[in-house]
């Protein structure tokens, strides 16, 4: 019996909280949105947790069930779907940041890309939005030379980075945002812009914090902490 | 210490510990059921107990998240009883980890009852006791090395948990990051130092359980000998 209540008092959770914004983000905003979400704790006095995956991820958690507020997606398309199968809330949805790709440990991105030498890693294409990005900047005719070069899928973004950054490979196409200022910057016109957009979701409707989370977003405030990590202001 | 850890470290004792209670209330009737049955069911269930020993924790848990997700029978009915959802949950974790932890539990309890004579049993059955004084007289004092080896194994087990618990759980701090997912965060955002400190304390926290079982098994050995 003593065992019984043990059990049920254990799994009486002690963060079902009102004053909570539970946020999913891509990996690529997540340092970001620490700072964001430092100053929002600090000025309304909400708690924020969060976390980090690709957004094909987050995708399908949200799907399965996850218990986020809100969604930060590195693209457009997978808060467009989660809003049309009625996992968003409608009108709730709108572009944050304009990502850009940069490859990390190269002076001259298209001489490295070109040969095949030099391993690369990039995002999983299948999940990251800036994985498909870094997969069609590979694809194009001038570097189909290169196709034999050893390719190191990561699981999002930052596990890209953190590949380049341990030396396990020579190049890394990521984000602008986790290059600290390294790097070269890739052409915007090699791949189809990165839009990525937030969206409110159905069950952080009630939650008056998750409201108040996301006018906070919209605010000059954050708009300047978005530009300042390395992101284009949507169009 | 940061708060996020004392968080993960809170909820990974406290899932190994519910995983274990529950283990050893489910594990010790099936484990006598497996050691006194020879037919063919029980060796299929015992197959069953053992299969999360040999399949990935991906397969495991893609079906119980398939399993779990709140569309399905067992999570629109779990939403009705309970009022909150099961996939991503703490309670998510609770049941993926009772399934694969349950092969280190019942298997030395199984080991133990099969070695226990029957001719005991019956003697105590002529002196009068009950099938539940038998067990708690006769039984539980054989055993009582087997049950502490279960639920450390079990526990540990459960400690060291990883797949499974990223793929029903997520990563979502204070609800479903654990320990072992709280350091592959870290180590994904590149905090090699916290991530230095959760790991080389899940090693050393690993090491001394395993050191003290064995230990104790050791010198009960030698006093049984």
């Amino acid at each position: 019996m003593r065992a019984v209540i043990l059990v049920f008092l254990l799994l009486s959770s002690p963060l079902l909280r009102a004053d909570l914004v539970r946020i999913a983000t891509a990996s690529n905003f997540k340092s970001t949105l620490i700072e964001i979400n430092a100053l929002f704790e600090a000025r309304y006095g909400h708690k924020t947790l969060l976390s980090s995956a690709s957004t094909g991820t987050l995708y399908n958690q949200i799907k399965y069930g996850a218990p986020f507020d809100v969604f930060f997606a590195a693209d457009s398309a997978s808060p467009l779907k989660l809003e049309q199968s009625g996992f968003g809330v409608a009108g709730q949805r709108f572009c944050y940041a304009r990502g850009s790709l940069v490859l990390l440990g190269s002076k001259n991105s298209a001489a490295d890309l070109a040969n095949p030498r030099l391993s690369l890693a990039i995002a999983n294409p299948n999940t990251a939005p800036y994985g498909r990005a870094a997969l069609e900047v590979l694809h194009r005719p001038e570097f189909s030379g290169a196709a034999s070069r050893k390719l190191v899928r990561a699981n999002n973004a930052i596990q890209a980075y953190q590949h380049w950054h341990s030396s396990t490979v020579r190049l890394a196409l990521v984000p602008l945002s986790l290059s600290a200022g390294q790097g070269t910057d890739i052409p915007p016109d090699w791949y189809t812009p990165i839009e990525q957009h937030v969206i409110a979701l159905r069950r952080g409707q009630d939650n008056p914090a998750a409201r108040a989370y996301l006018r906070w977003i919209r605010s000059e405030k954050v708009r300047a902490l978005i530009d300042n990590a390395g992101y284009g202001a949507c169009l | 210490m940061s708060e996020g850890e004392l968080i993960a470290i809170w909820l990974t004792l406290k899932l190994a510990s519910v995983t274990t209670v529950l283990l050893l209330l489910l594990g010790t009737p099936l484990a006598w059921w497996l050691a006194r049955q020879r037919s063919n069911l029980s060796a299929f269930v015992e197959s069953l107990v053992a299969l999360p020993l040999i399949l990935p924790p991906t397969v495991l848990g893609f079906y119980l998240l398939l399993m779990l997700a709140p569309q399905t029978a067992l999570g629109r009915a779990w939403e009705q009883l309970t009022g909150s959802q099961l996939a991503f949950s703490f309670n998510a974790l609770v049941i993926g980890s009772v399934i694969y932890s349950l092969p280190f539990v019942v298997q030395p309890l199984q080991t133990a009852f099969s070695r226990v004579p029957v001719g005991l049993l019956h003697a105590a059955a002529t002196l009068g006791a009950n099938p539940l004084d038998q067990f708690k007289s006769v039984v539980l004092p054989l055993c009582k090395r087997s049950f502490i080896t279960a639920a450390s194994l079990g526990f540990a087990h459960t400690v060291g948990e990883f797949g499974v618990v990223l793929m029903i759980g997520g990563n979502i701090p204070g609800e479903t990051q654990v320990i072992s997912i709280a350091i592959y965060d870290q180590v994904e955002s590149l905090q090699f130092d916290q991530a230095h400190r959760l790991a080389a304390g899940l090693v050393v926290f690993s090491a001394l359980l395993l050191f003290f079982l064995y230990r104790s098994n050791r010198q009960n050995f030698w006093r049984l000998h």
